[in-house]
């Protein structure tokens, strides 16, 4: 929940704002006085779309420089995205967000949540200022959140957003990818992320918690088994988790015909070419059997008439979806376990959601986000 | 470049290519038409990776460079692929609507079915059979009745009168129960089938817009799923459906917040 210093500095935020003209409530502003903006915020990606055409993602890192010498070498502010990761020698690191909520934004309300919550507020701020608004413009944001994000989450990503924006709202992540590709009946959606997989029955209306299913089987959990797996056959190499996701998101391939997946990394100090295509194989198909065995749940409450048009018409989004063949892989084993289905996989899997939340927040009547400013 | 993927690559464009005859070339006025080999294909997609490469000044390992090729003829067959699966996508939409139709206008001629039979009921206080089946009953239960009384010794007029009028009142009762029974039951039944047209008929909707842009891609030559269109508008034919969804986003998110600006204000 937000300190009295916190609201000093939205108010600082806001005076600022106003002093350098980017910001005047009472001036009542047209649509084209609006900037909407959809906001994935991702454990290992945000992604950002404005109704302005623009269109960014980062990684969703925060780094503070560690002494003065990192502070003279990379200035005050905090650095996000691939900048962190380049300099994350001289920074102190936050990954603000764990199983796509802010971390320690649960129960816990001890040092670390606070920095995270620092982290995360900053991360916004930035995802917002990639979208260039204009001076004068109100920003009304829609942000995606895990499907079963608790209300104290998701109480988190609202006091994150609120400072920097004049209205925002959250909605759950797998809805924002259906509704933004228009796909809100008979649809079953597949989000894989990083910390979370969500998977979400759309069937005309609100999904509601029995639509709804979040698993912990996403990118992290492959990152940690193909760890495991290269440190077991390949225990003379020397590798770190960041190489590891770096080998998974160039190369994760599950396809029959996929490409020999070779990476060099050192091996007593020399760098060596290794043969990783098995263990990447095994760890990318491990999400395959949970995510089917809830997909499978999802279908079977649901209405026995339209069983077969839901089981045929699974939507693959999130960051691993970019695991090529992955979809195939989920259609074959829906085969095998569920007697069919047929998946399609978004065609911008980094955008899907933030697209979706920007579809929202431009629907969105005027009057709500009003309600909500 | 391996024979098997220039075999692919000559089916898959077999398959995507359009045909034309001979005889429609020329009297199009065609004299020559340019061939294009398959196995010129892969290698001019090799090529371009190659010097994608190079212009990006990237200094790959050899198994690398190789590797991308690779990766990019399969795209290339991937995409190929696509187009083919998008036209199946486009053949079973179709279907997937022609059945929805079917469907759609059984059910119409049931829901006609239920109406009048509603209508009947609601003019009848009960159907038919069992409304005459109950009159016989208590018309010959009032002579039954009447026959033992008057046989009995020291019968009452009065106590027969009152007997038989309990009776009749309890079979009236019973009659009116039925007919009541009978009309909750077609009511229910035309509400249900009502429901079930207004579904179908939205489902067909969308199946009609799911089919227009699949055949747009199938056009297109890759899929067009992302909509790009504006913002919601009331003349937009989902505009009930979408708004009922937004209103109930912007009702969870006022619950949301009410339950966070106490916080805030609290600390």
């Amino acid at each position: 929940m937000p300190s009295s210093s916190s609201k000093k500095t939205t108010e600082e935020a806001r005076e600022v704002r106003e002093k350098s003209g980017s910001h005047d409530p009472s001036v009542e502003a047209g649509d084209e006085g609006i900037l909407h903006i959809g906001i994935d915020l991702g454990t290992s990606r945000t992604a950002i779309a404005a109704s302005n055409g623009v269109r960014e993602s980062t990684f969703s890192l925060v780094g503070y420089p560690r002494d003065p010498v990192s502070r003279k070498l990379l200035g005050e502010g905090p650095l996000f995205g691939a900048d962190v990761a380049r300099h994350r020698l001289s920074l102190q690191v936050f990954r603000p967000l764990e199983a796509g909520v802010i971390k320690g934004s649960g129960e816990d309300n001890g040092k670390d949540s606070k920095e995270n919550m620092k982290a995360a507020r900053e991360l916004v701020k930035h995802a917002i200022s990639l979208s260039h608004p204009e001076k004068g413009q109100l920003i009304y944001a829609v942000i995606g959140c895990p499907a079963e994000a608790s209300v104290k989450n998701r109480a988190a990503i609202i006091e994150a957003a609120t400072e920097e924006v004049d209205s925002v709202m959250i909605a759950s992540e797998p809805f924002t990818v259906a509704y933004g590709l228009n796909l809100l009946t008979d649809t079953l959606v597949i989000d894989i992320g990083a910390g979370t997989t969500d998977l979400c029955r759309m069937h005309g209306t609100m999904p509601e918690e029995a639509d709804q299913v979040t698993l912990n089987y996403a990118g992290d959990s492959i990152d940690r088994l193909l760890a495991q797996l290269i440190r077991k056959h390949h225990p003379e190499v020397s590798f770190s988790d960041n190489m590891v996701t770096q080998a998974k998101e160039a190369s994760a391939n599950v396809g029959d015909n996929a490409p020999r997946c070779v990476v060099k990394w050192p091996v007593e100090g020399r760098p060596t070419e290794i043969d990783i295509s098995k263990e990447m194989k095994e760890a990318c198909l491990s999400i395959v059997p949970p995510i089917v065995k809830s997909l499978g749940k999802l279908v079977a409450s649901f209405d026995p008439e339209f069983q077969a048009l839901l089981r045929n018409n699974v939507l693959l989004g999130g960051g691993g979806s970019q695991i090529r063949g992955l979809g195939d892989a989920i259609a074959e084993y829906m085969d095998e376990h569920l007697g069919g289905g047929r998946v399609v996989t978004v065609e911008e899997p980094v955008y899907a959601g933030a697209n979706g939340a920007l579809k929202i927040a431009r629907d969105m009547p005027r009057e709500y986000w009003k309600q909500l400013s | 470049m391996t024979r098997k993927l220039a075999h692919n690559v000559f089916q898959l464009m077999r398959g995507a290519s359009r045909p034309l005859s001979l005889t429609r070339l020329r009297r199009e006025g065609h004299q020559q038409v340019p061939v294009l080999r398959y196995t010129d294909l892969e290698v001019l997609i090799s090529k371009a990776v190659d010097d994608t490469l190079t212009t990006l000044g990237l200094q790959l390992a050899e198994s690398t460079v190789a590797g991308l090729s690779e990766e990019a003829r399969l795209r290339f067959l991937g995409l190929v692929r696509e187009r083919d699966q998008l036209r199946e996508t486009v053949a079973a939409l179709q279907r997937g609507q022609d059945e929805l139709t079917v469907n759609r206008d059984s059910l119409r001629g049931e829901l006609a079915r239920a109406t009048t039979e509603l209508a009947e009921a609601q003019q009848a206080p009960a159907t038919a059979a069992t409304d005459k089946e109950l009159m016989a009953l208590i018309e010959a239960l009032g002579h039954d009745l009447r026959a033992i009384f008057a046989g009995a010794a020291g019968s009452d007029r009065r106590l027969t009168d009152a007997a038989l009028s309990a009776v009749e009142k309890a079979l009236t009762g019973y009659r009116e129960l039925l007919a009541q029974r009978a009309r909750q039951e077609h009511e229910a039944k035309v509400v249900q089938l009502q429901r079930r047209i207004t579904r179908l008929e939205r489902k067909l909707l969308e199946s009609e817009d799911l089919l227009a842009r699949a055949r747009l891609a199938a056009r297109a030559g890759s899929p067009q799923l992302v909509d790009l269109s504006p913002a919601l508008r009331p003349s937009d034919e989902d505009y009930a459906a979408k708004r009922e969804l937004l209103d109930e986003i912007f009702r969870l998110n006022v619950e949301l917040q009410r339950m966070v600006r106490p916080a805030a204000a609290e600390s």
